[in-house]
Protein backbone atom coordinates (compact mmCIF):
# COMPACT_ATOMS: atom_id res chain seq x y z
CA UNK A 1 0.00 0.00 0.00
CA UNK A 2 1.37 3.37 -0.85
CA UNK A 3 2.08 5.67 1.73
CA UNK A 4 -1.67 6.93 3.11
CA UNK A 5 -2.61 10.31 2.64
CA UNK A 6 -3.46 11.97 5.65
CA UNK A 7 -4.09 15.56 3.87
CA UNK A 8 -7.93 17.10 4.87
CA UNK A 9 -9.49 19.43 3.26
CA UNK A 10 -12.04 22.31 5.30
CA UNK A 11 -13.65 24.25 2.71
CA UNK A 12 -11.06 26.10 1.02
CA UNK A 13 -8.34 25.37 2.41
CA UNK A 14 -6.38 21.87 2.59
CA UNK A 15 -4.39 20.77 5.87
CA UNK A 16 -1.28 18.65 5.45
CA UNK A 17 -2.48 16.39 8.46
CA UNK A 18 -6.43 16.47 10.46
CA UNK A 19 -4.52 17.93 13.58
CA UNK A 20 -5.19 21.70 14.66
CA UNK A 21 -3.85 23.28 17.91
CA UNK A 22 -7.12 24.77 19.49
CA UNK A 23 -7.97 28.61 20.56
CA UNK A 24 -6.48 29.62 23.73
CA UNK A 25 -3.56 27.75 24.23
CA UNK A 26 -0.34 28.63 23.37
CA UNK A 27 -1.86 30.93 20.94
CA UNK A 28 -1.15 34.54 21.56
CA UNK A 29 2.38 34.64 20.23
CA UNK A 30 3.01 34.57 16.66
CA UNK A 31 6.63 32.59 17.53
CA UNK A 32 4.82 29.70 19.92
CA UNK A 33 1.78 29.07 16.79
CA UNK A 34 4.92 28.55 14.54
CA UNK A 35 6.59 26.32 16.61
CA UNK A 36 3.06 24.06 17.16
CA UNK A 37 3.16 24.09 13.51
CA UNK A 38 6.51 22.83 13.27
CA UNK A 39 6.15 20.30 16.00
CA UNK A 40 3.44 18.83 13.43
CA UNK A 41 -0.06 20.81 13.84
CA UNK A 42 -1.92 20.79 10.63
CA UNK A 43 -2.74 24.49 11.27
CA UNK A 44 -3.12 26.56 14.27
CA UNK A 45 -6.16 28.18 15.88
CA UNK A 46 -4.98 31.99 17.66
CA UNK A 47 -6.28 33.05 21.18
CA UNK A 48 -9.92 34.42 20.93
CA UNK A 49 -9.12 38.42 19.59
CA UNK A 50 -11.49 41.04 20.33
CA UNK A 51 -12.06 44.91 19.41
CA UNK A 52 -9.99 46.53 22.46
CA UNK A 53 -7.31 44.62 24.80
CA UNK A 54 -8.39 42.78 27.92
CA UNK A 55 -6.33 41.71 30.83
CA UNK A 56 -8.64 38.88 31.90
CA UNK A 57 -9.38 37.67 34.94
CA UNK A 58 -6.99 37.55 38.31
CA UNK A 59 -5.91 34.32 39.24
CA UNK A 60 -6.48 31.46 40.06
CA UNK A 61 -7.34 31.41 35.74
CA UNK A 62 -6.33 27.66 35.78
CA UNK A 63 -7.24 24.70 37.81
CA UNK A 64 -6.95 21.06 36.97
CA UNK A 65 -10.01 18.68 38.24
CA UNK A 66 -10.15 15.00 37.60
CA UNK A 67 -10.13 14.45 34.22
CA UNK A 68 -9.05 17.64 33.10
CA UNK A 69 -9.08 21.80 33.77
CA UNK A 70 -11.16 24.15 34.51
CA UNK A 71 -10.10 27.59 33.31
CA UNK A 72 -11.44 31.12 33.18
CA UNK A 73 -8.45 33.51 31.73
CA UNK A 74 -11.73 35.98 30.37
CA UNK A 75 -10.29 36.12 27.37
CA UNK A 76 -7.55 38.14 27.70
CA UNK A 77 -6.02 39.61 24.48
CA UNK A 78 -4.08 42.15 23.19
CA UNK A 79 -7.11 43.84 21.00
CA UNK A 80 -7.12 43.74 17.04
CA UNK A 81 -4.92 46.23 16.51
CA UNK A 82 -2.00 44.98 18.06
CA UNK A 83 -2.39 41.86 17.06
CA UNK A 84 -2.68 43.14 13.51
CA UNK A 85 0.56 44.87 14.26
CA UNK A 86 2.90 41.52 15.31
CA UNK A 87 1.29 40.05 12.00
CA UNK A 88 3.08 42.75 10.01
CA UNK A 89 5.80 42.53 12.27
CA UNK A 90 6.22 38.99 12.00
CA UNK A 91 6.48 38.57 8.55
CA UNK A 92 5.51 35.96 6.55
CA UNK A 93 3.62 33.27 7.78
CA UNK A 94 5.00 29.73 6.71
CA UNK A 95 1.73 28.30 8.45
CA UNK A 96 -2.14 28.45 8.21
CA UNK A 97 -2.91 30.26 10.91
CA UNK A 98 -6.83 31.06 11.97
CA UNK A 99 -7.48 34.13 13.93
CA UNK A 100 -10.05 32.64 16.33
CA UNK A 101 -12.16 35.96 17.17
CA UNK A 102 -14.95 37.02 19.39
CA UNK A 103 -17.41 39.95 20.30
CA UNK A 104 -20.85 40.81 21.77
CA UNK A 105 -22.42 41.57 18.34
CA UNK A 106 -22.38 41.53 14.61
CA UNK A 107 -20.99 45.20 14.30
CA UNK A 108 -17.92 43.78 16.58
CA UNK A 109 -17.10 40.94 14.48
CA UNK A 110 -17.62 42.34 11.31
CA UNK A 111 -14.99 45.06 12.30
CA UNK A 112 -12.43 43.00 13.47
CA UNK A 113 -12.68 40.61 10.91
CA UNK A 114 -12.47 43.47 8.65
CA UNK A 115 -9.31 44.75 9.95
CA UNK A 116 -7.69 41.06 10.15
CA UNK A 117 -8.66 40.24 6.41
CA UNK A 118 -6.54 41.87 4.70
CA UNK A 119 -3.16 40.21 7.07
CA UNK A 120 -1.63 36.59 5.89
CA UNK A 121 -4.26 34.60 8.02
CA UNK A 122 -5.63 31.63 6.45
CA UNK A 123 -9.16 32.27 7.98
CA UNK A 124 -11.48 33.42 11.03
CA UNK A 125 -13.17 30.97 13.59
CA UNK A 126 -15.83 32.62 15.34
CA UNK A 127 -15.50 32.43 18.91
CA UNK A 128 -19.61 32.10 19.70
CA UNK A 129 -19.32 29.83 22.52
CA UNK A 130 -17.08 31.02 25.25
CA UNK A 131 -18.92 29.86 28.14
CA UNK A 132 -17.50 32.44 31.00
CA UNK A 133 -17.94 36.38 29.73
CA UNK A 134 -21.31 37.73 29.91
CA UNK A 135 -22.14 39.50 27.03
CA UNK A 136 -19.76 37.03 24.53
CA UNK A 137 -20.02 33.77 24.03
CA UNK A 138 -22.61 31.46 25.30
CA UNK A 139 -25.64 34.10 25.28
CA UNK A 140 -24.82 34.24 21.36
CA UNK A 141 -24.70 30.82 20.97
CA UNK A 142 -27.64 29.83 22.96
CA UNK A 143 -30.01 32.39 20.18
CA UNK A 144 -29.79 30.31 16.86
CA UNK A 145 -30.94 33.78 15.12
CA UNK A 146 -27.94 35.88 16.74
CA UNK A 147 -25.76 33.43 15.79
CA UNK A 148 -26.96 33.32 12.19
CA UNK A 149 -26.92 36.90 11.83
CA UNK A 150 -23.19 37.19 13.08
CA UNK A 151 -21.75 34.45 10.62
CA UNK A 152 -23.73 35.96 7.90
CA UNK A 153 -21.84 39.47 9.12
CA UNK A 154 -18.54 37.95 9.31
CA UNK A 155 -18.91 36.27 6.38
CA UNK A 156 -19.68 39.47 4.46
CA UNK A 157 -16.26 40.66 5.47
CA UNK A 158 -14.14 37.52 4.20
CA UNK A 159 -13.90 35.08 1.76
CA UNK A 160 -11.51 33.21 3.32
CA UNK A 161 -12.48 29.73 5.23
CA UNK A 162 -15.01 30.59 8.28
CA UNK A 163 -15.45 28.24 11.28
CA UNK A 164 -18.08 28.52 13.76
CA UNK A 165 -17.03 27.60 16.82
CA UNK A 166 -19.87 25.83 18.80
CA UNK A 167 -20.56 24.99 22.70
CA UNK A 168 -22.68 22.11 24.12
CA UNK A 169 -24.56 24.43 26.88
CA UNK A 170 -27.12 25.40 24.77
CA UNK A 171 -30.52 23.41 23.65
CA UNK A 172 -29.90 22.30 20.92
CA UNK A 173 -26.11 22.28 18.97
CA UNK A 174 -27.74 21.59 15.95
CA UNK A 175 -29.63 24.21 15.93
CA UNK A 176 -26.94 26.66 16.19
CA UNK A 177 -24.75 24.73 13.62
CA UNK A 178 -27.76 24.71 11.27
CA UNK A 179 -27.66 28.70 11.69
CA UNK A 180 -24.03 28.87 11.15
CA UNK A 181 -24.18 27.07 8.25
CA UNK A 182 -27.20 29.41 6.86
CA UNK A 183 -25.43 32.38 7.68
CA UNK A 184 -22.40 31.19 5.31
CA UNK A 185 -20.11 29.40 7.53
CA UNK A 186 -17.60 26.94 6.05
CA UNK A 187 -17.04 24.46 8.96
CA UNK A 188 -18.38 24.02 12.07
CA UNK A 189 -16.32 23.07 15.08
CA UNK A 190 -17.45 21.46 17.96
CA UNK A 191 -16.81 21.95 20.62
CA UNK A 192 -16.35 25.08 23.42
CA UNK A 193 -15.55 24.43 27.00
CA UNK A 194 -18.54 23.41 29.22
CA UNK A 195 -19.94 25.64 31.91
CA UNK A 196 -18.31 23.84 35.56
CA UNK A 197 -16.81 24.87 38.73
CA UNK A 198 -14.86 23.85 41.71
CA UNK A 199 -14.72 25.15 45.34
CA UNK A 200 -12.27 24.25 47.89
CA UNK A 201 -13.12 22.34 50.73
CA UNK A 202 -10.79 23.89 53.30
CA UNK A 203 -11.91 27.06 52.64
CA UNK A 204 -15.67 26.73 51.14
CA UNK A 205 -14.01 29.32 48.33
CA UNK A 206 -14.81 28.67 44.50
CA UNK A 207 -11.46 27.84 43.04
CA UNK A 208 -11.69 30.25 40.15
CA UNK A 209 -11.68 34.09 40.85
CA UNK A 210 -14.31 34.15 38.25
CA UNK A 211 -16.14 30.92 40.06
CA UNK A 212 -17.26 29.62 37.14
CA UNK A 213 -14.87 28.39 33.92
CA UNK A 214 -14.60 26.59 31.15
CA UNK A 215 -14.23 22.35 31.55
CA UNK A 216 -11.63 21.27 29.09
CA UNK A 217 -9.62 17.90 28.53
CA UNK A 218 -10.90 14.09 28.54
CA UNK A 219 -13.92 15.08 30.74
CA UNK A 220 -15.78 16.42 28.35
CA UNK A 221 -14.92 13.86 25.28
CA UNK A 222 -18.11 12.34 25.14
CA UNK A 223 -20.20 15.13 25.26
CA UNK A 224 -17.71 16.71 21.87
CA UNK A 225 -18.23 13.27 20.10
CA UNK A 226 -21.81 13.15 20.56
CA UNK A 227 -21.78 17.08 19.39
CA UNK A 228 -19.62 15.80 15.89
CA UNK A 229 -21.74 12.93 15.45
CA UNK A 230 -25.33 14.77 15.21
CA UNK A 231 -24.12 17.88 13.97
CA UNK A 232 -22.34 16.14 10.98
CA UNK A 233 -25.77 14.32 10.58
CA UNK A 234 -27.05 17.43 10.41
CA UNK A 235 -25.50 19.49 7.90
CA UNK A 236 -23.61 19.28 5.04
CA UNK A 237 -20.15 20.79 5.90
CA UNK A 238 -17.17 19.90 6.97
CA UNK A 239 -16.98 19.59 11.18
CA UNK A 240 -13.83 20.10 13.25
CA UNK A 241 -13.56 17.81 16.42
CA UNK A 242 -12.70 19.18 19.83
CA UNK A 243 -12.73 18.49 23.16
CA UNK A 244 -10.41 16.19 25.27
CA UNK A 245 -8.20 14.88 22.29
CA UNK A 246 -5.00 13.16 24.09
CA UNK A 247 -4.00 10.81 21.58
CA UNK A 248 -4.72 9.06 18.04
CA UNK A 249 -7.42 6.97 19.28
CA UNK A 250 -9.12 9.85 20.78
CA UNK A 251 -8.88 11.79 17.11
CA UNK A 252 -9.74 8.28 15.40
CA UNK A 253 -12.82 8.29 17.59
CA UNK A 254 -13.96 12.01 16.08
CA UNK A 255 -12.94 11.40 12.67
CA UNK A 256 -15.52 8.31 12.98
CA UNK A 257 -18.18 10.42 14.56
CA UNK A 258 -17.56 12.80 11.47
CA UNK A 259 -14.86 14.62 12.37
CA UNK A 260 -12.69 16.21 9.15
CA UNK A 261 -10.07 16.94 11.93
CA UNK A 262 -9.24 17.74 15.48
CA UNK A 263 -8.35 20.26 17.63
CA UNK A 264 -6.04 19.90 20.95
CA UNK A 265 -5.55 22.27 23.48
CA UNK A 266 -5.57 20.97 26.78
CA UNK A 267 -3.42 18.08 25.73
CA UNK A 268 -0.47 20.02 25.13
CA UNK A 269 -0.08 20.63 29.43
CA UNK A 270 0.10 16.45 29.27
CA UNK A 271 2.21 16.17 26.25
CA UNK A 272 3.46 19.63 25.17
CA UNK A 273 4.08 20.13 21.54
CA UNK A 274 4.92 16.44 20.65
CA UNK A 275 1.24 15.73 20.61
CA UNK A 276 0.56 16.90 16.95
CA UNK A 277 3.42 14.06 15.94
CA UNK A 278 2.03 11.61 18.27
CA UNK A 279 -1.28 11.65 16.99
CA UNK A 280 -0.28 12.02 13.37
CA UNK A 281 2.25 8.92 13.69
CA UNK A 282 -0.56 7.01 15.46
CA UNK A 283 -3.30 7.07 12.64
CA UNK A 284 -0.56 7.14 9.95
CA UNK A 285 0.17 3.48 11.55
CA UNK A 286 -3.70 2.44 12.03
CA UNK A 287 -3.95 3.60 8.36
CA UNK A 288 -1.54 1.28 7.13
CA UNK A 289 -2.67 -1.13 9.55
CA UNK A 290 -6.07 -1.04 8.32
CA UNK A 291 -5.15 -0.20 4.79
CA UNK A 292 -7.01 2.74 4.65
CA UNK A 293 -5.56 5.30 1.43
CA UNK A 294 -7.02 8.22 2.53
CA UNK A 295 -7.88 10.18 5.51
CA UNK A 296 -11.43 11.46 4.44
CA UNK A 297 -11.95 7.20 4.46
CA UNK A 298 -12.83 7.21 7.83
CA UNK A 299 -14.84 10.15 8.51
CA UNK A 300 -18.11 9.39 9.90
CA UNK A 301 -17.66 5.86 9.55
CA UNK A 302 -19.67 5.52 13.11
CA UNK A 303 -22.83 6.86 11.12
CA UNK A 304 -22.89 3.45 8.95
CA UNK A 305 -23.85 1.51 11.73
CA UNK A 306 -27.33 3.04 13.03
CA UNK B 1 -10.74 9.17 39.64
CA UNK B 2 -11.42 9.68 43.21
CA UNK B 3 -12.25 13.40 44.38
CA UNK B 4 -10.06 13.24 47.64
CA UNK B 5 -6.45 12.59 45.20
CA UNK B 6 -4.42 15.74 45.72
CA UNK B 7 -4.33 17.11 42.71
CA UNK B 8 -0.76 18.87 41.76
CA UNK B 9 -2.06 21.80 39.45
CA UNK B 10 -5.04 22.33 42.01
CA UNK B 11 -4.25 24.93 44.88
CA UNK B 12 -3.27 23.49 48.37
CA UNK B 13 -4.49 25.45 51.03
CA UNK B 14 -1.55 26.39 53.45
CA UNK B 15 -1.20 27.91 56.74
CA UNK B 16 1.49 30.69 57.07
CA UNK B 17 3.49 29.34 60.13
CA UNK B 18 6.26 32.60 60.28
CA UNK B 19 7.34 35.43 58.87
CA UNK B 20 10.99 36.47 58.25
CA UNK B 21 10.98 40.70 58.06
CA UNK B 22 13.72 40.99 55.39
CA UNK B 23 13.56 44.69 54.84
CA UNK B 24 10.70 47.49 55.60
CA UNK B 25 9.06 46.01 52.15
CA UNK B 26 10.26 42.82 52.00
CA UNK B 27 8.93 39.85 53.88
CA UNK B 28 9.88 36.15 53.95
CA UNK B 29 6.46 34.14 54.40
CA UNK B 30 6.86 29.74 55.79
CA UNK B 31 4.56 27.28 55.63
CA UNK B 32 4.68 23.57 55.04
CA UNK B 33 3.98 22.07 51.69
CA UNK B 34 5.40 18.24 50.77
CA UNK B 35 5.77 19.10 47.09
CA UNK B 36 7.42 22.89 47.50
CA UNK B 37 9.58 21.80 49.99
CA UNK B 38 10.94 18.92 47.71
CA UNK B 39 11.74 22.03 44.63
CA UNK B 40 14.66 22.67 43.41
CA UNK B 41 16.93 25.62 42.90
CA UNK B 42 15.08 27.77 40.28
CA UNK B 43 11.50 26.50 40.93
CA UNK B 44 8.62 28.46 41.30
CA UNK B 45 5.25 28.00 43.08
CA UNK B 46 2.02 29.83 41.61
CA UNK B 47 0.58 31.36 45.07
CA UNK B 48 -2.78 31.67 45.57
CA UNK B 49 -3.42 35.50 47.63
CA UNK B 50 -7.24 34.34 49.09
CA UNK B 51 -9.76 36.71 46.91
CA UNK B 52 -6.77 38.79 45.15
CA UNK B 53 -5.22 37.14 42.66
CA UNK B 54 -2.38 34.30 42.19
CA UNK B 55 1.13 34.45 40.69
CA UNK B 56 4.14 32.81 40.03
CA UNK B 57 6.82 33.35 42.83
CA UNK B 58 9.85 32.03 43.81
CA UNK B 59 10.55 29.37 46.17
CA UNK B 60 13.15 31.04 48.61
CA UNK B 61 13.72 28.22 50.94
CA UNK B 62 12.90 24.30 50.68
CA UNK B 63 13.77 22.50 53.80
CA UNK B 64 13.42 19.40 56.07
CA UNK B 65 10.15 18.51 57.51
CA UNK B 66 7.86 20.03 54.67
CA UNK B 67 8.98 23.46 55.19
CA UNK B 68 8.92 25.41 52.27
CA UNK B 69 8.75 29.73 51.60
CA UNK B 70 8.15 32.51 49.46
CA UNK B 71 9.79 36.09 50.06
CA UNK B 72 7.34 38.91 48.57
CA UNK B 73 8.13 42.87 48.33
CA UNK B 74 4.39 44.28 49.32
CA UNK B 75 5.16 47.38 47.01
CA UNK B 76 1.76 47.07 45.00
CA UNK B 77 -1.47 46.96 46.56
CA UNK B 78 -1.85 42.97 45.74
CA UNK B 79 1.34 42.05 46.62
CA UNK B 80 0.94 44.11 50.09
CA UNK B 81 -1.99 41.99 50.80
CA UNK B 82 0.40 39.11 50.57
CA UNK B 83 2.98 40.83 52.78
CA UNK B 84 0.65 41.67 55.40
CA UNK B 85 -0.34 37.31 55.94
CA UNK B 86 -1.08 36.92 59.78
CA UNK B 87 1.31 33.76 61.11
CA UNK B 88 -1.94 31.18 60.97
CA UNK B 89 -3.72 32.57 58.08
CA UNK B 90 -4.55 30.59 54.57
CA UNK B 91 -2.62 30.69 50.99
CA UNK B 92 -2.89 28.62 48.29
CA UNK B 93 -0.20 27.13 46.52
CA UNK B 94 0.48 25.01 43.34
CA UNK B 95 3.36 23.39 41.70
CA UNK B 96 6.13 23.81 42.02
CA UNK B 97 6.78 24.40 38.55
CA UNK B 98 9.71 24.81 35.96
CA UNK B 99 12.95 23.80 35.43
CA UNK B 100 15.95 24.96 37.53
CA UNK B 101 19.46 26.28 37.78
CA UNK B 102 21.56 23.79 36.82
CA UNK B 103 24.23 22.36 40.14
CA UNK B 104 27.97 22.10 39.43
CA UNK B 105 30.73 21.87 42.05
CA UNK B 106 32.84 24.51 39.74
CA UNK B 107 34.02 27.94 40.74
CA UNK B 108 30.60 29.83 40.32
CA UNK B 109 29.63 33.49 40.43
CA UNK B 110 26.06 34.44 41.55
CA UNK B 111 24.11 37.59 40.93
CA UNK B 112 21.30 38.93 42.92
CA UNK B 113 19.72 42.17 43.03
CA UNK B 114 17.25 42.65 45.79
CA UNK B 115 14.29 39.95 45.43
CA UNK B 116 15.76 38.82 42.99
CA UNK B 117 18.02 36.67 45.69
CA UNK B 118 15.19 34.66 46.28
CA UNK B 119 15.63 31.96 44.12
CA UNK B 120 19.69 32.31 44.25
CA UNK B 121 20.21 31.65 47.88
CA UNK B 122 18.68 27.71 47.65
CA UNK B 123 21.04 27.64 44.90
CA UNK B 124 23.84 29.09 46.57
CA UNK B 125 23.30 26.45 49.53
CA UNK B 126 23.48 23.68 46.89
CA UNK B 127 26.29 24.94 45.39
CA UNK B 128 28.08 24.82 48.79
CA UNK B 129 26.93 21.42 49.87
CA UNK B 130 28.17 19.83 46.19
CA UNK B 131 31.59 21.21 47.18
CA UNK B 132 31.70 24.16 45.09
CA UNK B 133 34.00 27.63 45.49
CA UNK B 134 30.54 30.04 45.16
CA UNK B 135 31.07 34.33 44.87
CA UNK B 136 27.81 35.88 45.87
CA UNK B 137 27.07 39.33 44.61
CA UNK B 138 23.92 40.54 46.57
CA UNK B 139 23.02 43.97 45.58
CA UNK B 140 20.11 46.84 46.22
CA UNK B 141 19.61 50.06 46.38
CA UNK B 142 20.54 50.63 50.33
CA UNK B 143 21.50 48.49 53.12
CA UNK B 144 18.38 48.60 54.98
CA UNK B 145 16.45 47.44 51.87
CA UNK B 146 18.94 44.66 51.05
CA UNK B 147 16.85 41.11 51.94
CA UNK B 148 18.31 38.05 53.42
CA UNK B 149 21.01 40.08 55.13
CA UNK B 150 21.02 37.15 58.47
CA UNK B 151 21.02 34.47 55.39
CA UNK B 152 23.95 35.83 53.23
CA UNK B 153 26.12 36.45 56.78
CA UNK B 154 24.98 33.31 57.24
CA UNK B 155 26.61 31.40 54.19
CA UNK B 156 29.47 34.01 53.76
CA UNK B 157 30.98 31.59 57.30
CA UNK B 158 30.37 28.92 55.07
CA UNK B 159 33.51 26.64 53.65
CA UNK B 160 34.04 28.40 50.02
CA UNK B 161 31.49 31.22 49.81
CA UNK B 162 32.63 34.37 49.33
CA UNK B 163 29.23 37.01 49.34
CA UNK B 164 29.83 40.62 48.32
CA UNK B 165 27.50 43.27 48.90
CA UNK B 166 26.81 46.22 46.09
CA UNK B 167 24.41 49.11 47.47
CA UNK B 168 23.99 51.77 45.26
CA UNK B 169 24.01 54.64 48.51
CA UNK B 170 27.14 52.48 49.52
CA UNK B 171 25.92 52.05 53.02
CA UNK B 172 27.34 49.10 52.68
CA UNK B 173 29.67 47.15 50.63
CA UNK B 174 31.01 48.35 47.34
CA UNK B 175 28.59 51.57 46.23
CA UNK B 176 27.98 50.00 42.95
CA UNK B 177 25.28 48.40 41.18
CA UNK B 178 25.07 44.64 41.86
CA UNK B 179 26.07 44.08 38.03
CA UNK B 180 28.59 46.65 37.73
CA UNK B 181 30.79 45.11 41.27
CA UNK B 182 29.86 41.39 39.14
CA UNK B 183 31.81 42.98 35.91
CA UNK B 184 34.50 43.99 38.52
CA UNK B 185 35.13 40.57 39.77
CA UNK B 186 34.97 38.91 36.69
CA UNK B 187 37.67 41.16 35.23
CA UNK B 188 40.13 39.51 37.66
CA UNK B 189 39.07 36.28 38.85
CA UNK B 190 37.86 33.04 37.14
CA UNK B 191 34.60 31.34 36.90
CA UNK B 192 33.02 28.26 34.89
CA UNK B 193 29.06 29.35 35.00
CA UNK B 194 27.43 32.75 35.99
CA UNK B 195 23.71 32.64 37.79
CA UNK B 196 21.70 35.76 37.73
CA UNK B 197 18.46 36.84 38.98
CA UNK B 198 16.70 40.41 39.54
CA UNK B 199 15.43 43.44 37.62
CA UNK B 200 15.49 42.55 34.19
CA UNK B 201 17.83 45.17 32.80
CA UNK B 202 20.25 44.32 35.29
CA UNK B 203 20.57 40.16 34.49
CA UNK B 204 20.67 41.51 30.30
CA UNK B 205 23.90 43.65 31.74
CA UNK B 206 25.60 40.88 33.59
CA UNK B 207 24.18 38.47 30.73
CA UNK B 208 26.55 40.26 28.28
CA UNK B 209 29.74 40.55 30.90
CA UNK B 210 29.08 36.85 30.51
CA UNK B 211 29.65 36.78 26.89
CA UNK B 212 32.57 38.96 26.52
CA UNK B 213 34.39 36.67 28.96
CA UNK B 214 32.86 33.44 27.31
CA UNK B 215 31.87 32.23 30.71
CA UNK B 216 27.98 30.28 30.27
CA UNK B 217 25.30 31.76 32.77
CA UNK B 218 21.95 30.90 33.39
CA UNK B 219 19.14 33.64 34.59
CA UNK B 220 15.68 33.05 35.94
CA UNK B 221 13.29 35.14 33.82
CA UNK B 222 9.69 36.97 35.79
CA UNK B 223 6.97 36.77 33.10
CA UNK B 224 2.99 37.44 33.98
CA UNK B 225 2.08 33.95 34.50
CA UNK B 226 -1.64 32.46 34.88
CA UNK B 227 -1.95 29.18 34.24
CA UNK B 228 1.84 27.71 35.10
CA UNK B 229 0.89 24.51 33.23
CA UNK B 230 1.92 25.42 29.64
CA UNK B 231 -1.62 26.19 28.53
CA UNK B 232 -2.29 29.78 28.45
CA UNK B 233 0.56 31.25 26.26
CA UNK B 234 1.15 34.34 29.13
CA UNK B 235 4.25 33.83 29.57
CA UNK B 236 6.23 32.90 26.13
CA UNK B 237 9.36 34.53 25.20
CA UNK B 238 10.08 33.80 21.57
CA UNK B 239 9.11 30.29 21.10
CA UNK B 240 10.18 29.23 24.56
CA UNK B 241 7.24 28.76 27.74
CA UNK B 242 8.88 29.57 30.86
CA UNK B 243 6.14 27.79 32.92
CA UNK B 244 7.39 24.91 31.43
CA UNK B 245 11.03 25.69 29.93
CA UNK B 246 12.35 28.05 32.86
CA UNK B 247 12.07 30.24 34.32
CA UNK B 248 15.62 29.13 34.17
CA UNK B 249 17.05 30.17 30.64
CA UNK B 250 20.73 29.70 29.64
CA UNK B 251 22.88 31.36 27.29
CA UNK B 252 21.89 29.80 24.14
CA UNK B 253 17.90 30.02 24.96
CA UNK B 254 18.86 34.10 25.77
CA UNK B 255 20.66 34.53 22.83
CA UNK B 256 17.61 33.11 20.48
CA UNK B 257 15.40 35.52 22.43
CA UNK B 258 17.56 38.68 22.16
CA UNK B 259 14.71 40.33 20.33
CA UNK B 260 13.03 40.05 23.82
CA UNK B 261 15.06 39.52 27.02
CA UNK B 262 16.18 43.02 28.31
CA UNK B 263 13.89 44.40 25.37
CA UNK B 264 10.29 44.03 26.17
CA UNK B 265 7.66 41.81 28.18
CA UNK B 266 4.56 41.55 28.00
CA UNK B 267 1.12 42.67 30.18
CA UNK B 268 -1.94 40.98 31.27
CA UNK B 269 -3.49 41.75 27.79
CA UNK B 270 -0.37 40.18 26.07
CA UNK B 271 0.67 43.67 24.65
CA UNK B 272 4.69 44.45 23.92
CA UNK B 273 5.94 46.46 27.17
CA UNK B 274 9.20 48.13 26.74
CA UNK B 275 11.59 47.62 30.27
Amino acid sequence: MPEPDLSTQIGPITLGNPTMLASGVMGSSLHTLQRAFDAGAGAVVSKSIGLEPRAGYQGPTVVEVDCGYLNAIGLANPGVHEFARELEEYGTLAFPLIASVFGGSAEEISAIIRILDGYAVSGFELNLSCPHVKGAGVEVASNPELVREIVHAARSQTSKILVAKLSAGVTSIVKTAEAAVDGGADALCAMNTLRAMAIDIQTSRPLLSNVIGGLSGSAIKPVAVRCVYEISEAVDKPVIGCGGVQNWQDALEFLLAGASAVQMGTALTYKGFDVFREVVEGLRKYMIEKNVENVKNLVGLAHTHQ
Amino acid sequence: MSGWRTLINRPRLVKVESVVDESPEIRTLIFRDGPSSAAVPGQFIMVWILGVDENPMSISMAGPEDLAAVTVRGHTPNSRVLYDSQVGSFIGVRGPYGNSFTLTSGRSLVVGGGTGLAPLLPLVEKLQQLGGEVTLVAGAKTVVALPFKQRTSALSQLQGVTVKIATEDGSRGAKALASQLAEKILATHDFDRIYTCGPEPMMHRVFHVGEKRGIPLETSLERVMKCGVGLCGSCTMGKYVLCTEGPVLDSARLREVSSEFGVHQRDHCGRKVPF
